[in-house]
């Protein structure tokens, strides 16, 4: 934009940037549409319930505070899960990036057959999250579960009781969901796809193993999708819900050790019957999880490196 | 002239009746012959043979009445009919096994219908039915002397156990009734325990799935304190995990205790197991040598057998609430005998078990049909299943290796708190 | 230091990136690292597959045979019952119905969101504009309301509309974009050079005509990811078509399979039958879609 460079006639320079505004509203509109349609009346309505208790077939009544009083002050299980949930995502989210990162390296050299092992390695994404549990749940039995066979079997003789045991639990949670890394693999993978050959051209003729190139050519470049990677993998750790649910069943033989955070909104609202309360406990999620990733969002700048950042270009 | 005249009067006759008929919108059973349309929700309850053939004979048998059946997933189907509710727009007809339902009366009482009907419930089980004075929980059909549901089929928690190894270890069978101690349960498992074959003595799941829940909570289901750490409870516990310990019994799936268990004693890998009542065609089918007995209990406290049924009933705000009626009439009657012929599920009646020969002489079932009489309704507690998380951890503990003691006293308050904050919900919606 | 030459901006530009396929992936030399990188993968794979082949042997299995065993079968070996799957398409759900209806909803899901998300991840992406950054806080934090407590006002809202009973719900919001897929396309729009749209913007194009040249060809492994995402994700999901749908002949293939887990007595043949079946078409899509995710700025012919 050479008008922006320029100290241009300052009505010009006005109209343009304008126009560009508007045009960029227009691009936005579908989303803003969709915003104003869907989301902000049923947002309001749960930020209304969230001060009132509702068991969703007779008229809500107004608690006022009450809500978030009794959850801070009178609930072990809001405690609990925020424990249960605190612990999966120091355990999940650096593990499915780093090994989201590696295996799309993997997926991303030129060998034969390697849309067939893309492909495989895809296939966890795609079955349903009941079939996923409840394999991996017969799986992982204590006594008669393939890994525990196998762990057996090279010699390990006490091999962790995994979801019958409250140290084990959430870690087996974790590992179900290695199982399926290979779906975001298939993020970095598109992102792998925008570092230009000719810088690693450049830095291989400026001497650089790949090592180095990893670290000062595709690192680097990768910081936009790592950015992404990181925010998503956190938000979905906050929100872990699936597994747990088929677990412990929708009537909830979830013993205290998988009292994920979201389950126990679920719990609270649909079991027991009391939606406000529920609302009230998930909005507090949304503050907390809201703080943590706007902070990480506004200190991206300093790692994360654009081609192209609008806001740069002043 | 007079010919006209009663011509015209026919005429009028004919076409007031027809208007008249199609403009009703409470209609009179039997006698009307509008075609009514009944949303029947239901959810795989078993099978999918059943409900059509049920379907099928009954809009035989009333033609003008239709039934439209949607099936939905078991473990939605609260949160459809919850959603259905809150719209105003619930179903006609579907399965009502929901406390928070029944006392926001939004399911229909059904004992006029009963009586109407000339139902006899003497032969059905109590435990669905109910003892009027007592509230039933989540499985039972009775709410404050009033009945809600009615189902065509007992569902039950049950022992079974492989005649052949008890004979082969000179140990006698058990009885039907009265059911063994968990002591006995464990001593016995241990002693049919063979490593060297791959079989386990026995098999259950966690406590507060096997024995009653007086053991860990008060009779009015308030207090945990005390009991749930108590010498009784923790005996049990001890014991329970004892046997998982010493490789007695497998610790079973967290999932599913029911549905592998019986996996197990139908491949002959167990010599007994807690398990549920509805798996004995895969066990015949495997040619085991079965009986069957109570579930064990803990000492002193009394026996207890978990019971349930596809508890149908009528939601309120159907505008055809005869029709579904005759509907839950038929199935609670003719549908079990149906029932039986097409999926070979235990009746809900001992009348009908008998009159269409469910037990076909197999010794297993006869013991069966001795053993479900003594079910009673359990210790009442709402949101049953929130309260014993502690319960769960403190067990998967004490089989890791904790002391039982200690485990429950740490368990014991935590599991206080979830009750207390149970019963506050619970008493705020009262009146 | 950039090395990178601005291709001029023709109407057939796409055309010529797309067939000048710089070597962007890197092709091993070594025969030992060739070996071991295919060592890792077949690992890998049968990480993957055992318990796929788990789910087979338990498909095959005639009724009230047991499905756990003592030592896990990792492949049949005793039972072939092929018929399982033939039943689990004909007895246990309409399945061809319901894998029409599916594909209903999820085409039109897919594309909603391409259409929707593009537009947006290019506003969002490349244009200056006031309130950008606070626009787009917005949208993070919209990820983070989870859906169990939109659940019930939103269904409310579309029964009050009279949707209910229909697709609507289920197609209509996907017009208006999913911020994961805008936060998505963002990101990798923001990698490529800001070079070629200086170039278009001197041959005189104007915004739109940049996003349709230039940007969205060179977009098209972001676009394939959130094409196979979006189609994956309304493939499994059950909580909507169960909400917002109430007679058989409207349900989907998640409803059906759903409909197979029952507490008590489930048929794990033909539980597993069913799941092995309904992983085929989103498998197919994906197997096709792997050549569209190669492409981007990196495979634009370019001369040092």
């Amino acid at each position: 934009m050479i008008t922006a460079k320029t100290s241009g006639r300052r009505s010009r320079l006005g109209r343009l940037a304008r126009r560009e505004e508007r045009t960029a509203y227009l691009f936005l509109l579908p989303w803003l549409a969709g915003l104003l349609m869907f989301w902000i009346v049923p947002i309001l309505w749960s930020v209304a319930l969230s001060a009132s208790d509702w068991d969703i077939i007779s008229k809500p009544s107004w608690v006022g505070l009450g809500n978030y009083r009794e959850m801070l002050f009178d609930d072990r299980h809001f405690w609990l899960a925020i424990r249960v949930t605190l612990k999966y995502i120091l355990l999940s989210v650096p593990l499915y990036i780093v090994a989201g990162l590696v295996l799309s390296l993997l997926l991303n050299l030129k060998l034969r057959g390697m849309n067939l092992f893309r492909t495989i390695l895809f296939v966890p994404s795609v079955l349903s999250g009941v079939a996923v549990a409840i394999l991996w749940v017969a799986l992982l039995n204590p006594d008669v579960g393939a890994v525990n066979s196998i762990l057996r079997a090279v010699g390990i003789d006490n091999p962790p009781r995994w979801l019958g045991s409250p140290t084990w639990a959430v870690p087996s949670v974790v590992l179900i969901g290695l199982w399926g890394v290979g779906g975001g693999a298939i993020i970095y993978l598109s992102g792998l796809q925008n570092i230009g050959a000719q810088l690693y051209e450049a830095a291989a003729l400026d001497g650089a193993g790949p090592w180095r190139r990893f670290r000062y050519v595709t690192l680097p470049m990768l910081t936009p999708t790592l950015l992404f990677v990181l925010l998503t993998s956190l938000i979905d750790a906050f929100q872990v819900f699936d597994t747990a649910f088929i677990v412990s069943g929708a009537q909830g033989a979830a013993g205290d050790s998988l009292r994920f955070y979201l389950l126990n909104v679920w719990y609270e609202g649909f079991r027991n019957g009391r939606l406000g309360y529920a609302s009230a406990e998930a909005w507090v999620l949304v503050i907390a999880a809201a703080l943590v990733i706007l902070l990480i969002f506004r200190t991206s700048g300093r790692w994360v490196y654009y081609e192209y950042d609008p806001e740069k270009e002043r | 002239m007079r010919w006209r005249l009663t011509s015209l009067l026919a005429v009028i006759l004919v076409i007031g009746t027809a208007c008249g008929g199609s403009g009703s919108k409470t209609s009179s059973g039997a006698g009307s012959q509008e075609k009514v349309t009944l949303n029947f929700w239901g959810t795989k309850e078993g099978y999918d043979d059943y409900s059509r053939a049920l379907v099928k004979a009954f809009e035989a048998k009333y033609p003008n009445i239709h039934i439209k059946v949607t099936t939905y997933p078991e473990d939605n189907y609260n949160t459809k009919i919850d959603t259905a509710l809150a719209a105003g727009h619930p179903p006609d007809l579907g399965p009502v096994g929901n406390l928070r339902w029944l006392r926001a009366g939004k399911v229909l009482p059904l004992d006029d219908m009963v009586r109407e009907q000339k139902i006899d419930l003497s032969a059905y089980n109590k435990s669905i039915i109910g003892d009027p004075a007592r509230v039933n929980g989540e499985f039972g059909c009775s709410y404050q002397g009033k009945l809600y549901c009615l189902g065509s089929y007992l569902g039950a928690v049950g022992v079974f156990y492989n005649k052949a190894m008890f004979k082969a270890a000179g140990i006698p069978a058990p009885a039907p009734w009265p059911p063994m101690t968990i002591d006995q349960f464990v001593d016995t498992a241990c002693k049919l325990t063979n490593k060297a074959k791959g079989v386990w003595g026995g098999a259950y799941g966690y406590p507060v799935t096997v024995v009653p829940w007086e053991t860990e909570f008060s009779k009015d289901g308030r207090t945990a304190v005390g009991i749930a750490n108590g010498p009784t409870a923790v005996h049990t516990y001890d014991v329970m995990a004892q046997g998982i310990r010493q490789g007695c019994a497998p610790s079973l799936n967290t999932m599913d205790p029911w549905e592998q268990g019986a996996d197990y004693f139908a491949q002959g890998k167990l010599a007994m197991v807690v398990t549920d009542l509805q798996s004995f065609k895969k066990i015949e089918n495997a040619k085991i040598d079965y009986g069957v007995t109570h579930p064990p209990t803990a000492q002193g406290v009394e026996p207890f057998l978990q019971t349930w049924t596809d508890v149908l009933g009528v939601f309120a705000g159907t505008k055809h609430s005869k029709e579904a009626e005759l509907f839950i009439a038929f199935q609670t009657t003719q549908g079990q005998r149906l029932r039986v012929q097409v999926t070979g599920d235990m009746p809900i009646s001992t009348t009908v078990a008998k009159e269409a020969n469910w037990a076909k002489g197999i010794p297993g079932r006869e013991e069966a049909l001795e053993v479900v009489p003594h079910a009673r309704p359990a210790v009442f507690i709402p949101n049953r299943w929130d309260t014993v998380g502690a319960l769960f951890e403190a067990y998967d503990q004490i089989v890791g290796g904790k002391p039982a003691q200690q485990a429950l006293n740490d368990a014991a308050p935590k599991v206080q708190s979830d009750l207390d904050k149970a019963w506050k919900d619970w008493d705020k919606d009262k009146g | 230091m950039k090395t990178v030459e601005a291709p001029s901006v023709r109407a057939d530009a796409p055309a010529r990136a797309r067939a000048g396929r710089v070597g962007r992936r890197w092709r091993p030399r070594t025969l030992v690292f060739r070996l071991v990188m295919y060592a890792l993968l077949l690992g890998l794979s049968a990480f993957i597959l055992l318990p796929v082949g788990w789910m087979l042997t338990a498909a095959l299995k005639p009724d009230r045979v047991p499905v756990f065993t003592a030592t896990p079968e990792w492949w049949p070996r005793e039972f072939w019952h092929w018929e399982n799957f033939r039943r689990v398409l004909t007895e246990s759900m309409p399945f061809l119905r319901y894998t029409l209806n599916t594909t209903l909803v999820v085409v039109s899901n897919v594309l909603g969101v391409l259409i929707s998300c593009s537009l947006v991840g290019f506003g969002f992406a490349r244009m200056r504009f006031r309130g950008s950054k606070i626009l787009f806080s917005i949208l993070i934090i919209t990820m983070l309301i989870p859906w169990q407590v939109l659940m019930v006002p939103q269904f409310l809202m579309f029964f009050k509309i009279h949707w209910y009973g229909t697709y609507l719900p289920l197609i209509v919001p996907s017009f208006g974009g999913t911020a994961f897929f805008i936060f998505l396309i963002r990101q990798y729009m923001r990698t490529i050079p800001r070079d070629l749209d200086d170039a278009a913007r001197v041959d005189g194009l104007n915004n739109w005509q940049i996003f349709w040249r230039i940007i969205l060809p060179l977009s098209t492994p972001v676009l394939t990811v959130c094409a196979v995402f979006t189609f994956l994700w309304n493939w499994n999901n059950l909580l909507g078509p169960l909400l917002y749908l109430d007679s058989d002949e409207k349900f989907t293939v998640a409803i059906g399979l759903a409909n197979l887990v029952t507490r008590s007595d489930t048929p794990w043949n033909l539980m597993m039958a069913a799941n092995l079946l309904s992983i085929i078409p989103p498998i197919v899509v994906y197997f096709f879609a792997q050549k569209k995710l190669i492409g981007g700025i990196a495979s634009v012919g370019l001369k040092g």
